[in-house]
């Protein structure tokens, strides 16, 4: 049976307790590491037939047995040997019981059918007990009361599965990492972030940087600044790395400790020099300070060193080099580089400013080896060795596809490479005129599209590998100029939600976190306009499959160092103290009233149907909206009134035609003025009616759920258009329906 | 007789003339999803807000996160 004996006392039993009908025995114990408890055995024998033997687990308060059976079993007490001192019998406690470390619990053991002829001998040290988590228990009274024996312990194993639970399947866990303000902060335990204090200041996060996963490390690619985040390793360190060096794979062991490790990592192996050795360790046994450690090296050499210190937990963070800094045997390590990335099993650097043509890969499944073009089907490669060859465009992003293929977006052009470079890989150019603008402007969907936001617009390729698309001219065709990207201030990331299936197109400044940002639908394939509060702008993202459920969704990296992510309960922003209410608005396609040449025409009413049915009910409701008509000859001044943004200021020369908003509200200018505040004449729209007109015809706010009232109000013109809007801070609003009754009237006045 | 009036269900436009807008699109939006939050259907609502995941400030000031990575580790 694959389990685990946790807590027991199972010698120099001497003695035994009597127990049957309403006289219980038990024993408490108090479990060192939490578990699930399966079964237990007791050293017991019977007289006569005591009938069935029932075994339970119990709380416990005052150090004696309390409340009722967390879990029982039985078995058959009249099968039980009559020879002292008994027999160890096993009790199955099916479906278990989950014992919390620290926490004192009992094994309660009763025979309720025996009686003075008939009864159970549960085995026990009455002499030299030393069993420190708990005592002997008795009672009475059928368990109602229970009294303790401190000089008494008895004889049990309990059994169980280092599992908490019934089912727990986890063998692995996930932690984010989080790199900001010139430091690294992790996920220490599930859902709060620490600062790692050695890479305080350690790290440049001005200038670019960027990180791969692999080897349950974390590799960091920063310039010059090359550093590793292992939260997995032990390390040991010596001041003598001694003759023979260490290698990748090979098991130390500590001569006095005999803890044991397989060595991952070396910072040196250079013989009387010192070393921080890396590696897993796989004892529970801890290394100590002083202690020999030896081993045999990949070559078969005796490996022998004395520790200078005892034993590091991780995490540490270390300088990414290749093993021990032996570059004769390991190769040389590209010396700067902004790009990392894997494939394959390797890691790939690019970014270096003096060769930004290149790129370098480990040797597969050695990310501290750098010796490229050996013999080896696995050798590290680099462009400059490889058949495939070098780029010869400017790197800007590497995208890997699982082990198939890797995309290298470059500042005019794309590539693909297929297979590995060392072992009959190829390069291909998939574009020579289309680049990509950051090594963050890329996302992948959960089909393996890739998109990326590239020198004319947004592109798809299909699967990751066809030609680049241009998905964004035909919506947005002033795209690259409206955003003006500057890579000396500005982050324009792409981010797959696979939770809400789109991808948001973010660009942010990093001199005030000010953004403009698109969620491109995956389901209806457009482009939605949106903007975050400055502190919310994002400078990074992932979507984190966390092993903890509440942790799971796409998380953005803030301009104000806070993690977020898109809660469809939130009706605003979470920006600090406060919440920022989320200005939202939608504008109908504008709309002929007559037949949009020459005849114009009437609304007569609109009806709106709001989002949540009936109030209540099974359907979330909406919050209200307001709504404005807004109308004119044709359909270009309509939506220029929409989109009148300027505020109305004092002291300003107006002429006629000019829009304003004022109040929530927009206005145009019908008399050439000067405005003043609070004077008799050209004070505020609102007021000034004789030099400003409403830009809308009709406005409004609708309030509660499903089809609303008619509104009828009559509203003629040549072109018309509604805007829905909402900007009501804890509010959110959902239309389903817009319904008007339009009636031509006539010809359009000249 | 009402009629219904199409909503941008298709998100911005811009390519188009203003009276030739694709009935789907909108020439003018800020903050809407063609998915509303209350019921996940298909239909505008305003987007999610965002909250905080973590209450922690990473490096404890306004300061940019410039990278989020996950490693994965055996238990």
């Amino acid at each position: 049976m694959a389990l685990a004996r946790y807590q027991y006392y199972n010698t120099n039993d001497d003695n035994a307790g009597q127990l049957y009908g309403a006289t219980w025995l038990g024993q408490t114990f108090t479990p060192a590491t939490s578990h699930l408890l399966l079964y237990a055995k007791l050293k017991i024998y019977k007289v006569g037939n005591p009938g069935t033997v029932t075994v339970s687990i119990r709380a416990t308060s005052g150090s004696v047995p309390t409340g009722a059976d967390l879990a029982s079993g039985t078995t058959d007490g009249d099968t039980l040997t009559t020879s002292s001192p008994g027999e160890w019998r096993t009790i199955t406690l099916l479906p278990g019981v989950s014992l919390t470390a620290g926490t004192m619990y009992a094994i309660c053991i009763r025979a309720t059918g025996g009686d003075a002829s008939n009864y159970i001998w549960f085995r026990a040290d009455v002499s030299s007990p030393s069993y420190t988590g708990g005592t002997q228990v008795n009672s009475a009274n059928s368990g109602s009361t229970w009294g303790s024996t401190a000089t008494t312990d008895a004889m049990f194993e309990e059994w169980g599965s280092g599992a908490t639970s019934a089912i727990d399947e986890k063998t692995y866990s996930r932690r984010l990492v989080a790199i900001g303000a010139f430091s690294l902060w992790y996920e220490s335990a599930a859902g709060t972030m620490s600062e790692l204090s050695d890479a305080t200041l350690d790290i440049d996060t001005a200038t670019p940087l960027s990180a791969a996963s692999a080897y349950q490390k974390l590799f960091i690619a920063n310039g010059t600044t090359q550093k590793v985040f292992d939260y997995v390793n032990t390390k040991i360190n010596t001041a003598d790395a001694g003759v023979n060096p260490c290698t990748q794979g090979m098991t130390l062991t500590g001569g006095n400790s005999a803890a044991e490790m397989i060595v991952d990592y070396a910072d040196g192996v250079t013989d009387d020099a010192a070393a921080n050795v890396y590696g897993k360790r796989i004892t529970t046994a801890t290394f100590t300070n002083g202690e020999t450690v030896t081993g045999t090296n990949g070559s078969g050499d005796a490996v022998s060193f004395a520790t200078s210190a005892a034993e590091t937990a991780p995490p540490h963070w270390y300088d990414w080099t290749v093993f021990g800094n032996d570059t004769t045997t390991y190769g040389i390590k590209p010396s700067s580089a902004t790009i990392v990335t894997r494939y394959r099993g390797r890691l790939i650097l690019s970014g270096y400013s003096t060769y930004p043509h290149q790129w370098y890969m480990c040797k597969t499944g050695d990310p501290w080896n750098f010796l490229y073009g050996t013999n080896d089907p696995l050798t590290a490669v680099a462009g400059q060795d490889a058949m495939a060859g070098e780029i010869g465009d400017v790197v800007i992003a590497l995208i890997a596809y699982n082990d198939d293929y890797m995309i290298v977006g470059c500042a005019n052009s794309m590539h693909l490479i297929t297979g590995d470079p060392a072992y009959g890989g190829s390069i291909d150019e998939i574009s020579d005129n289309i680049g990509i603008v950051g090594a963050n402007a890329w996302c992948k969907d959960n089909d393996g599209n890739l998109y990326f936001f590239g020198t004319g617009g947004i592109y798809k390729m299909e699967g990751g590998r066809s030609r680049p698309l241009n998905i964004s001219v035909g919506a947005l065709p002033k795209l690259i100029n409206d955003w003006a990207y500057d890579p000396t201030d500005e982050r324009i990331l792409l981010t797959f939600d696979p939770v809400r299936n789109g991808i948001i197109i973010s660009k942010s400044s990093g001199t005030d976190g000010s953004n403009v940002n698109y969620w491109f639908s995956l389901r209806t394939s457009g482009f939605y306009p949106e903007v975050y509060p400055d502190e919310c702008g994002i400078f990074s993202s992932i979507y984190y499959d966390s092993t903890t459920s509440a942790n799971r969704d796409t998380l953005y990296g803030c301009n104000d160092g806070y993690i977020r992510y898109f809660l469809n309960t939130a009706k605003d922003d979470d920006v600090g103290v406060t919440d920022d209410a989320i200005s939202s608005y939608m504008t109908l396609p504008a709309f002929p009233m007559g037949d949009g040449f020459d005849v114009e025409g009437k609304i007569l009413q609109i009806v709106f149907e709001s989002g949540g049915g009936g109030s209540g009910g099974d359907f979330s409701d909406t919050d209200g909206f307001s709504y404005g008509v807004y109308v004119s000859d044709d359909a270009e001044t309509v939506v220029e009134k929409v989109k009148a943004t300027t505020a109305w200021a004092d002291a300003t020369n107006y002429v006629i035609g000019d829009l304003v908003t004022y109040g929530g509200l927009e206005y145009i200018c019908i008399v050439a003025h000067l405005s003043a505040t609070g004077a008799a004449t050209h004070e505020e729209p609102d007021t000034n009616t004789t030099d400003w007109n409403p830009a809308t015809s009709l406005t409004g706010t609708i309030s509660g759920t499903g089809r609303k009232s008619r509104i009828r109000q009559k509203i003629r013109g040549q072109y018309s258009t509604i805007k829905l809007y909402n900007s009501t801070a804890s509010e959110t609003f959902v239309v389903n329906k817009v319904l008007a009754e339009k009636q031509i009237v006539g010809r359009l006045k000249d | 007789m009402l009629e219904e009036l199409p909503l941008p269900i298709k998100g911005v436009n811009f390519s188009y003339p203003l009276d030739k807008q694709d009935a789907a699109t909108s020439p003018y939006m800020n903050n809407i999803r063609p998915f509303d939050t209350l019921e996940g259907r298909i239909r505008l609502g305003q987007r999610p807000g965002m909250d905080k995941m973590y209450s922690q400030q990473i490096g404890g000031t306004s300061s940019p996160i410039m990278w989020l990575d996950v490693i994965t580790i055996v238990d």
